[in-house]
């Protein structure tokens, strides 16, 4: 079930913890010269877009899509409108069953969602991260918490029926107390807006990110492992109270999972269009330059831009679902997994480490399925680091 | 001093005097110290008109080098004590002196670096006078930094030194003083003819093994090798023959002529013995052969020092090495890392035990792990030394507690001159060589120095006492200590081993016990966050690679159970703070 990616590139501001590929425009009321670089960097992004999507092959037909970025709702109306236009035009949306829309709080208003509510978008993700104002101020974000709740409220109001809500834990340590308060908050506000699907990350501190810089230099502290685990266990328990399923690590639904996502953790094929966008196919995964004006101007010249490839072998690339397909929560079907790629999971996992990993209630092997156990959940990377292909 | 003896003999020009000329080594250079003995001919115009022909051999004065002095002076006719004005009389001065003095060679003694705002000339000439009953009426007062002084001790050398006497009737005679290995021209051994000459047509004969080599070059250093025709008595030189193993070579062999044979050899120099032990590993497994030639290479260069294969659980097979002293073993370290560009773990240094057993038997071992049943042991003897150390008045109560810390007693004090004293004392080796002397430097503040010799074997309360990480022993960390300092030592290991093991997913206990006693006791708590958060599209390759590079990373750890050490961990254990 192949999928397909869009990546808006644009953001007011970068948040502190962000590594994505992002070009920050600036907020408020512009002076003129920049509100027209502004709506140029738009204006090239939309051409350029329109022909790498033309570029696509012409018997594709994605069964997901899925716009993120960046923040596509960052775009003026009139241009997420030609935006999702070009969408119909060029992408045969025949077979599309799910359509998501990256939304963040503070970017939209009742225009732009009756816009999205009318257009082929049936899903839309929204960037809340947390409902807690302290917390947004640290993480940088440009909205509060009740700008979140209209944003969501205004979605709903709109029709729109599938709703995900974003969120973060593991912030960096304020006081148990504090932290325990916040989640309450969170945990509070889902059970009043009773999104589909929930979507909970633990903070990951990136390489180049303002955040670790800060941690680097002291003024800001990591949680240790310890509180991560305490808030995780709140985290699903809370959610399983309010009546949500895990279906992978960080991922919640009272419906319907995110299959656009589950077919990337599947090893499905999907394309990618955009700066920095992704693509997976025919074993071979490659990726445009995260640069906007050199990916503009190659599609601009009529050419598409250099990408960097990467083809792996058919065992490399075995092993690389096996530990994306363990995310999810309902596990591997050995004989399935074993007719798709080449590989049974046995010939990828050394015996004596299934062996040690049962033991410890990591995983359970039920000949018929694979899957983790919660308590491997939040210390996964140790177990896939042995699982990954060997330098 | 050296590089200003070769500018008044225009062996080198001004221009080509590189600070320290005869410190090649970039160890050397670094560390402002000479490691290895250097040699190199001159030629000297006298005030008298004649031409003189000057062999002169640089040594260094670290007390773990002391061996190499003693190389040299065995080539030599004298010796010029060079002491420092301002610093006075150390404690490995002492110790040169004896060595020369036992060698029957005129003395020239030197005052340097009298330039120096803080020289105490007379101050000085006393303690030599006191300590090394050295006249010094006619001491030379020099500045190489400024020349001044210089050509009196050429004058001097002149005037005091005899020639070289030669004996005819007792064949072809050349003493190795020492030697190193050439990728292309096999063995260099550097020599000093005493009877007969050696040029390129002869055949040599190595008196030790009575093995025959063709020479194919002699000459001179001046400074850098220069080929000659002929090595003649009384000179000092290199000889390059067809000598393609290290091991055919032995420093302080007698070369002789197959045409020329000698009637007996030149009385050779005492055997040293290495002091210190420690085991040097590969960090990659792949690396033992790189490491073995390295090692046989460096051996070549260095009669003191000696290794011999081990085996360990925790870091496969390596070397045990028996090094002088610590500073000697640091040296050995660099150069495998540098020349060698190999990535190695040395363990927990210690020195040679003596183990008395119930039943009358004596064992020696030189690695802990070696150390028979306790039950089966009557007593333990560890090495001694004599040590003496010249101390700043002011400082003299901290190092007397910094001895009695190391278990050392202090049989005699002297006093130097009105600023210092000269303390007697007698420790165990195993206490000093990890890090006295670099104590001994700071509490006086650099002032302080000391030399040792061996003293023999005393009993004493040691225990072995093993560390285990998560219930293994770690073998490269097991050490012999005294039973009182065994619960320091013991929590210290740990606790710094703690910071060094990467968290897992369990709870990791490191130990420190004698037998089954646990005497120390830390925790490396588990990790309960190690996951991608986020794993999307562009994520997976990304996050895979990092996982593969972690993977990668984690296979240069060394496995000990289920727990993987770094190899920070065994080198951070070697540093006591």
């Amino acid at each position: 079930m192949p999928g397909l990616y869009l990546h808006v590139p644009f953001c007011v501001r970068r948040c502190l913890y962000c590594d994505f590929y992002i070009v920050p425009l600036g907020e408020g009321t512009l002076p003129k010269r920049l509100r027209d670089f502004r709506s140029l960097k738009h204006r090239g992004f939309l051409r350029a877009l329109e022909a790498e999507l033309r570029a696509l092959p012409s018997a594709f037909r994605p069964e997901t899509l899925y716009v993120g970025g960046g923040t596509p709702t960052e775009l003026p109306l009139e241009d997420l409108q030609h935006l999702l236009q070009l969408i119909e035009d060029h992408v045969d949306l025949s077979k599309v069953r799910e359509f998501t829309l990256e939304a963040n709080p503070g970017t939209l208003d009742a225009d732009m969602v009756d816009l999205i509510a009318n257009s082929a978008v049936d899903r839309v993700s929204l960037g809340v991260q947390s409902f807690d104002n302290p917390t947004l101020e640290a993480l940088g974000r440009i909205h509060n918490a009740e700008e979140a709740r209209q944003s969501f409220h205004l979605l709903r109001e709109a029709g729109i029926r599938n709703l995900g809500v974003d969120l973060l834990f593991a912030l960096p340590q304020k006081n148990e107390k504090r932290d325990e308060s916040t989640l309450q908050t969170n945990l509070e506000a889902l059970a009043e807006l009773s999104p589909e699907h929930v979507s909970w990350y633990s903070l990951e501190f990136e390489p180049g990110t303002a955040f670790t810089e800060m941690r680097d230099k002291g003024f800001l502290q990591e949680p240790d492992g310890e509180q991560a685990d305490l808030e995780y266990r709140k985290i699903r328990n809370g959610l399983r109270e309010l009546g949500y399923t895990q279906y992978e690590l960080f991922s919640f639904t009272r419906k319907h999972p995110c299959d656009h996502n589950i077919n990337y953790w599947r090893g499905g094929e999907f394309m990618g269009c955009g700066p920095s966008a992704h693509s997976h196919s025919h074993g071979a995964r490659w990726s445009n330059p995260a640069d906007l004006t050199l990916w503009t101007q190659a599609w601009l010249h009529g050419h598409p831009p250099e990408t960097v490839k990467e083809s792996l072998s058919p065992e490399a690339k075995a092993r690389e679902r096996l530990i994306t397909e363990l995310r999810l929560t309902r596990g591997i079907s050995p004989a399935t997994f074993a007719a798709e790629t080449g590989f049974h999971p046995r010939e990828l996992i050394p015996a004596e480490l299934l062996a040690e990993w049962t033991r410890n209630n990591w995983l359970a092997d039920h000949g018929d399925h694979l899957k983790l156990r919660p308590p491997a959940y939040l210390i996964s990377d140790a177990l896939f680091r042995e699982i990954v292909p060997s330098l | 001093m050296a590089d200003r003896i070769l500018e008044m003999t225009k062996t080198l020009e001004k221009r080509e005097l590189m600070e320290q000329v005869l410190d090649d080594m970039d160890l050397e250079r670094e560390r402002g110290i000479t490691i290895k003995a250097h040699p190199v001919s001159m030629l000297y115009e006298a005030k008298n008109g004649e031409k003189y022909q000057f062999n002169l051999i640089d040594t260094p004065g670290h007390v773990d080098f002391a061996y190499e002095v003693t190389r040299s002076l065995a080539s030599c006719e004298g010796a010029i004590l060079v002491v420092d004005a301002a610093q006075g009389v150390e404690a490995q001065t002492v110790a040169n002196v004896m060595l020369a003095m036992n060698q029957n060679l005129t003395i020239i003694p030197v005052l340097n670096k009298i330039d120096l705002p803080n020289a105490d000339v007379p101050g000085v000439c006393k303690q030599v006078e006191d300590l090394l009953a050295i006249p010094m009426e006619e001491a030379i007062m020099v500045s190489a930094k400024t020349g001044q002084g210089v050509e009196d001790v050429l004058e001097a050398i002149v005037k005091k030194v005899p020639p070289p006497t030669t004996d005819t009737t007792m064949g072809t005679r050349a003493l190795v003083f020492d030697s190193y290995y050439d990728a292309f021209r096999g063995v260099v051994s550097y020599v000093r003819v005493f009877d007969g000459e050696i040029s390129d047509k002869h055949k040599i004969r190595l008196m030790s093994t009575g093995k025959d080599f063709e020479v194919k070059e002699v000459g001179m250093f001046i400074p850098s090798m220069k080929k000659m025709k002929v090595l003649r008595a009384g000179e000092t030189g290199y000889i390059i023959a067809n000598i393609k193993e290290s091991a055919d070579m032995k420093i302080g062999d007698t070369v002789t002529r197959k045409d020329d044979l000698a009637k007996k050899p030149l009385p050779g120099f005492h055997e040293v013995h290495p002091m210190v032990f420690s085991g040097i590993y590969p960090v990659d497994g792949s690396d033992y052969e790189k490491l073995k030639h390295g090692l046989e290479k460096l051996s070549l260069n260095d009669a003191a020092f000696t290794y011999i294969a081990e085996s360990s659980v925790a870091l496969g097979f390596g070397f045990r090495c028996g090094f002088l002293g610590l500073l000697h073993m640091e040296i050995i370290q660099e150069r495998l890392r540098r020349e060698y560009e190999l990535d190695i773990i040395s363990t927990y240094p210690g020195v040679i035990y003596e183990i008395y057993l119930t039943n009358g038997e004596k064992v020696v071992i030189d690695n802990p792990i070696y150390l028979p049943d306790p039950t089966t042991i009557d007593r333990i003897e560890e090495p001694f030394l004599k040590a003496t150390i010249i101390c700043p008045n002011d400082d003299i109560g901290e190092m007397m507690n910094l001895i009695r810390d190391r278990r050392g007693e202090i049989s005699h004090t002297e006093t130097v001159d009105g600023n210092r004293l000269m303390l007697t004392c007698h420790i165990p080796l195993n206490e000093i060589v990890i890090d006295f002397y670099d104590k001994l430097k700071s509490i006086s503040h650099g002032y302080a120095s000391m030399d040792y010799e061996y003293e023999g074997y005393r009993a004493n309360d040691l225990v072995k006492m093993d560390i285990l990480v998560h219930g293994e022993p770690v073998d490269a960390f097991a050490c012999i200590v005294h039973r009182d300092k065994a619960v320091g030592i013991g929590r210290n290991i740990c606790k710094k081993l703690v910071d060094e093991i990467p968290r897992m997913q369990f709870a990791i206990a490191v130990q420190a016990a004698i037998g089954r006693n646990v005497i120390a006791r830390e925790t490396v708590p588990a990790f309960r966050k190690d996951v991608t958060s986020r794993c999307y599209g562009g994520d997976i390759s990304r996050k895979r690679k990092l996982l593969e590079n972690q993977k990668a990373g984690k296979k240069k750890m060394k496995m000990v159970g289920k727990v993987n050490i770094p190899q920070e961990a065994f080198m951070k254990i070697l540093k006591s703070d």
